[in-house]
């Protein structure tokens, strides 16, 4: 009987406590927050302006855009300790590790290339040409398609990933921020921060299957710019940042319908889910601070103070 | 507030830290209005910065701004029209489908009513952006940005039908 207690006290906690990671733009920093506190632990020293932030597929690294210092920092998530940096190009903000674990797709904002670097020999395998400021990066599951969004250029760039060049260019809205493949790479989704929308491209054949706008009460539609884009582990719903309007939208992904928005905090850029995708934390650039979202109830929990401008984030189980 | 008007640039220097009361200057000198400065950093204004540096070593100013906003929207209209006809690109950068990302944060257009652009107002001094107008709480019927400039209802202007 007691046992069985402890089983359900147990149950009742999220299934693993997970770490948080979040680079803070304006500190130079990382704040790590551990998800079974929902405190921030650790603050760990980085290159200039991180923004990107991902892991290795075992998650025993951890690859950081240190923008003004135009270098790729590969950390040790366990010590903390930069191990190396990689070449990246200038001024690196985002960018997409490859299904092969080896690859990283990196976007050049300053220099309008995507640098490809190969992680293993530390080499730069090449460097293709895009827009305008380049940002957004994406890499479909199987590998064989990258995309960069140019936020001036205002196009989705589709590179084939064998011969390393451009096969296709899709005009979207003003100043694309973040492309995101589902799932089953089946689509692309793509937001325009100035423009307010998000174009949903089928993967195939590059066409546009639809757009989604927002409209939040009491808010002027300029306001309303969205970023990040994030897809619950079933697919069905799509979670969306809209920047300064400090909202959150939750969007049916079949449908391409807006079901909701949840108020976080201010200027949200980016999203990441738990390991079990129960909760979902927000970067809010202007407040400084995460917020914690309930996915099932659609609701946010609480925030956590991190440090000044947090931008990327990225979950480590 | 104290303000000063010297668009000459005759004597708005020698009045901050002057005053006989202790008042923040503006107009002029001080926090100066303006429609671009090159301590602009967010929105992506460093990008353009850089640009605009690299391209004619020295800083952007307002009538810079001014001139590259025109171009950008000429290559904006052809972008999405894919037509280069004067007269079909001006239908086109003054109705509501036109929208140009101007690096302030919020996207620019054209006013149907005398063609001036609806863009947000930097409030700057020497060294940092202290806000972007419009101003929270200065709410507008149309666009907040359209309670800075001259509105529909105000303007005499008549080269545009208004």
């Amino acid at each position: 009987m007691r046992t069985l207690a402890l089983l359900l006290s147990l149950a009742a906690l999220p299934a693993t406590a997970a770490e948080v990671w979040v680079t803070n733009e304006k500190n130079d920093t990382i704040s790590v927050i551990d998800t079974a506190t929902m405190q921030v632990t650790r603050t760990i020293p980085t290159g200039e302006r991180p923004r990107g932030i991902t892991f290795s597929k075992d998650f025993s690294r951890v690859y950081i855009c240190a923008s003004d210092s135009d270098t790729v920092q590969v950390m040790d998530p366990a010590t903390g300790d930069i191990l190396h940096d990689l070449p990246s190009g200038e001024d690196p903000e985002q960018f997409v590790l490859a299904p092969d674990d080896v690859h990283l797709y990196i976007a050049n904002e300053d220099d309008a290339v995507t640098t490809v670097v190969d992680t293993k020999t530390r080499q730069v395998v090449a460097q293709i040409n895009v827009g305008i400021e380049p940002e957004g990066m994406a890499i479909s599951p199987d590998g064989t398609t990258a995309i960069t969004t140019s936020e001036t250029t205002n196009m989705a760039h589709w590179i084939d990933t064998a011969t390393l060049k451009i096969k296709s260019n899709t005009l979207v809205d003003s100043r694309p921020r973040h492309a995101e493949f589902t799932d089953d790479g089946a689509h692309l989704w793509v937001s325009a921060e100035i423009g307010g929308t998000v174009t949903v491209f089928n993967t195939a054949d590059q066409t546009e299957l639809g757009k989604i706008r927002f409209e939040i009460n009491g808010l002027n539609g300029d306001l309303i710019q969205p970023v990040g884009v994030r897809f619950t582990p079933d697919g069905a719903t799509a979670f969306i940042a809209l920047g300064p309007s400090n909202h959150v939208a939750v969007v049916d992904t079949a449908t391409l319908t807006v079901e909701g928005y949840i108020l976080v905090g201010r200027r949200v850029w980016h999203m990441a889910f738990s390991p079990d995708g129960s909760q979902l934390f927000t970067t809010n650039g202007v407040s400084g601070d995460v917020t914690v979202i309930d996915v099932a109830s659609r609701t946010a929990l609480q925030s956590i103070k991190v440090g000044r401008f947090p931008w990327g984030v990225a979950v480590r189980p | 507030m104290l303000l000063i008007a010297d668009a000459t640039d005759d004597f708005g220097r020698y009045v901050e830290h002057n005053a006989w009361l202790p008042r923040p200057v503006a107009g002029s000198d001080g926090m100066v209005p303006s429609g671009w400065s090159p301590v602009i950093e967010a929105w992506g204004a460093v990008q353009l910065q850089n640009r605009f540096r690299d391209a004619a070593n020295r800083s952007m100013r307002g009538q810079d701004y001014a001139a590259w906003a025109a171009i950008r929207a000429i290559g904006e209209g052809v972008t999405r029209t894919n037509v280069a006809d004067a007269a079909s690109l001006r239908r086109y950068l003054l109705s509501d489908a036109f929208q140009l990302d101007g690096f302030k944060g919020r996207g620019l257009s054209f006013r149907t009513w005398n063609g001036q652009l609806r863009q947000p107002i930097a409030v700057a001094n020497s060294r940092a952006l202290i806000a972007l107008a419009p101003l929270e709480g200065f709410l507008h019927q149309r666009n907040e940005m359209d309670t800075l400039g001259q509105d529909q209802t105000e303007s005499a202007c008549t080269a545009f039908g208004g």
